[in-house]
């Protein structure tokens, strides 16, 4: 299965608030939808479910017109709610039915996951009586119990202690490993990091960067080092680098612990390496730099605060 | 149809577990056999009193009366003990020891009569029931009548019998006997106006609390939001009629059970004609499905449970104005007013089935005024989905009226 979303565009009250997303995902890869908050990642999961309408652009699934009413999709709305009032189990023997299932293959399947989650215990009492995080899990287990094909998170990780977390993690890995097509938004950039092969960056409702990540993170790493000196003070260091290394490079960032600086064009990673040794300057650190997720995300959707 | 009827079970089966439906129904069922039993437990008692003693004590004047009578008026004594059987009558000599008796409660009631037209009463302390006067007032008519009559010659019996003679007839009603079905029609019209007040309003609750609690995006991610409203509302309807059925024939059956103590007195109400029953059944469950669709749909443009009393205020509003065209049709039933009410949607539900009772209507305009009714029924459980679907869009906001415009223009 691919999945591909063209050039959406959606306006509330006047407002445009998507400016023409575009992406596309396939089965057994995770996609992480990323972004602050207001730039339109929940709005596209939304118009991706069939919630919301788009105003222009189109949602294919192998090249077909997409329709969420005909696919088996589990979906985690950034909204979280079901029936507090509602027996665990009665509501999501309900919610399975409703999504196709047959009472038993739902009774089945609920055992399973509330087995899986570690929430079995509270099968049959109210949703209400349960801490918040025991309730997401709950959530959790509404939106798998259908066993989807396509598997659409918004925000799966907010309000999740580290236990919980470690476990939603293992139960993604899973989905991906079993060929299912995942979708999904965090503000939470490790997690992303870990299982997603390709990452969408949305700021202000346009596609600020996409593509496969370890792609991404070898491009931002490119003509980059990392160094960081034992002898001298940072402020002594960056000054020497400034004023006799400029023609090999320049300073793209200071850290509390070190200096990110970009070669120049030709310049090699030994023609520094032998310049600092020839001045006979103390390395602490010296390596090829590698730009986490949050330094990509930061440099394309940080231009606020 | 399967999710309509998987929405249907589970909302039915939330309404039916409620505490609130399930005290309710067992209260208003005890009550109405309790009520029901009370004319039976008195009159089982008052029999057990009488058993007991003398029949002729039990009969036994229970207040006392003075007469003050010294112009002999009275002709004969007997006619007035017979009268006032109810009283022991003593009488006084003069007008003092009489106001005396009275004033010391030796006497109940107290006539001083000055002439044959004209008389005191005495009593300590006066009562807008004391129907002792007016009594008195009737004896003294006759007995100056009876007097008059003697003293010009006439036979007074034979001249008062031709005057009670009785007059016997019989009405044979050849079109809708309105009289007789006025009291069960007044009941079904108020059962019918009770129910959606009181079920109508907790489909709406129904329907905010699933906004509230936000389960409204899972649910319209996961079936059509048709198959969510007509189950929700169907359900709410049911879940109405149910308890409904449950009193009412509770009430029948604890009637039933004691209707010889109550002397069979609501046996000519519950003789009602199939016609008027299957006319307040189709218009009725139309009429109440066409308010739960309405009020569903409010439901669902409401942002909080606690905003839907104050939004749902406008159609309790209607609902009293066609319940109080209903009465006014059903005192004047062949007017124009009744004949326009009949026809519109959110009047004919309840105008109709008044109208076949007190008066007459032809098929013809039944099945036209019912066409209509459900034609409208079916078109605003739709409106509803389309509300209920749109509600999803809004967490937290109460959908404003251009909103909802915009909505059906834009498909939103």
């Amino acid at each position: 299965m691919e999945l591909e979303v063209r050039n959406l565009h959606k306006s509330f009250q006047g407002k445009e608030v998507l400016h023409g997303v575009s992406f596309s995902v396939s089965s057994g890869k995770a996609l992480g939808l990323l972004g602050r908050n207001g730039a339109g990642k929940s709005t596209t999961i939304r118009i991706l479910m069939d919630v919301f309408k788009a105003n222009s652009g189109e949602i294919l699934m192998n090249g077909k017109p997409f329709a969420a009413s005909q696919h088996n999709i589990g979906y985690l709305p950034e909204e979280r709610g079901l029936y507090p009032k509602k027996k665990v189990s009665e509501q999501l023997i309900y919610l399975a039915q409703l999504r196709g299932l047959g009472y038993s293959q739902a009774k089945q399947s609920l055992r399973y996951w509330l087995d899986r989650l570690g929430i079995a215990e509270y099968e049959n009492r109210l949703l209400e009586t349960l801490s918040k995080g025991n309730q997401q899990k709950v959530q959790l287990a509404q939106t798998l119990m259908c066993d989807p094909d396509i598997v659409i998170l918004d925000e799966p990780f907010s309000g999740l202690d580290p236990v919980n977390s470690s476990i939603l993690q293992e139960v993604v890995q899973e989905c991906i490993q079993q060929g299912k097509l995942v979708i999904f938004s965090s503000h939470q950039m490790s997690y992303v990091e870990e299982f997603c092969e390709d990452i969408v960056i949305l700021h202000h409702g346009d596609v600020v960067l996409q593509g496969n990540l370890k792609q991404i993170k070898k491009e931002y790493g490119y003509n980059r080092i990392v160094l960081a000196a034992g002898t001298l003070t940072p402020a002594q260091f960056e000054e020497k680098l400034v004023n006799s290394y400029s023609d090999l490079l320049s300073i793209y960032e200071k850290r509390s612990d070190c200096f990110i600086a970009e070669l120049k064009e030709g310049v090699q990673k030994n023609d520094v390496l032998s310049r600092l040794l020839q001045d006979q300057i103390e390395l602490d650190q010296f390596r090829i730099y590698e730009a986490s997720l949050t330094d990509i995300f930061v440099s394309k959707a940080g231009d606020e605060e | 149809m399967k999710s309509f009827l998987t929405v249907l079970r589970f909302e039915l089966k939330t309404m039916l577990q409620k505490r609130s439906f399930i005290i309710s129904t067992l209260i208003i069922v005890a009550g109405s056999f309790i009520l029901m039993s009370l004319p039976g437990i008195f009159k089982d008692d008052d029999s057990s009193g009488t058993s007991k003693g003398d029949k002729a004590e039990a009969a036994a004047p229970s207040s006392t009366m003075m007469i003050c009578d010294t112009h002999k008026v009275i002709s004969d004594k007997k006619l007035i003990e017979a009268q006032f059987a109810d009283y022991k009558i003593t009488y006084a000599s003069d007008a003092e020891a009489l106001q005396n008796a009275v004033e010391l409660e030796k006497a109940d009631a107290g006539f001083v009569i000055h002439n044959d037209r004209n008389f005191t009463y005495y009593v300590k302390n006066s009562s807008l029931t004391d129907m002792t006067e007016s009594r008195f007032t009737e004896f003294m008519k006759q007995n100056y009548q009876t007097n008059e009559l003697t003293r010009l010659n006439y036979n007074a019996n034979k001249i008062n019998a031709i005057y009670q003679s009785e007059i016997t007839s019989e009405t044979k009603v050849l079109g809708t006997d309105g009289a007789g079905n006025y009291f069960y029609t007044y009941m079904l019209v108020f059962l019918l106006y009770m129910m959606i007040i009181i079920y109508g309003n907790q489909i709406a609750v129904g329907v905010a609390s699933e906004k509230s609690n936000r389960a409204i995006e899972i649910l319209t991610t996961s079936c059509s939001p048709n198959a969510l409203i007509f189950g929700k509302v169907i359900a709410g309807a049911l879940a109405g009629v149910l308890q409904t059925a449950i009193i009412v024939g509770s009430v029948l059956i604890s009637y039933q059970m004691n209707a010889d103590a109550l002397d069979h007195m609501l046996d000519p109400y519950l003789q009602i004609p199939s016609a008027v029953l299957a006319t307040f059944a189709m218009f009725g469950v139309l009429g109440y499905l066409l308010f739960s669709f309405i009020l569903g749909a409010i439901g669902a443009m409401c942002s909080k449970v606690e905003e839907v009393n104050g939004a749902t205020l406008p159609i309790q509003m209607l609902i009293v104005v066609v319940f109080t065209m209903s009465m006014f049709v059903l005192q004047a039933p062949d007017g124009m007013l009744a004949k326009i009410l009949m026809y519109l949607p959110l009047s004919s539900w309840m105008v109709m089935f008044v109208n076949v009772a007190v008066s007459s209507v032809s098929t013809l305009e039944i099945a036209i005024s019912l066409g209509l009714l459900a034609v409208t029924t079916v078109l605003m459980g739709f409106i509803g989905a389309k509300l209920y679907r749109r509600g999803t869009l809004s967490y937290g906001n109460t959908l404003k009226l251009s909103q909802i415009l915009k909505a059906f223009k834009h498909n939103d």
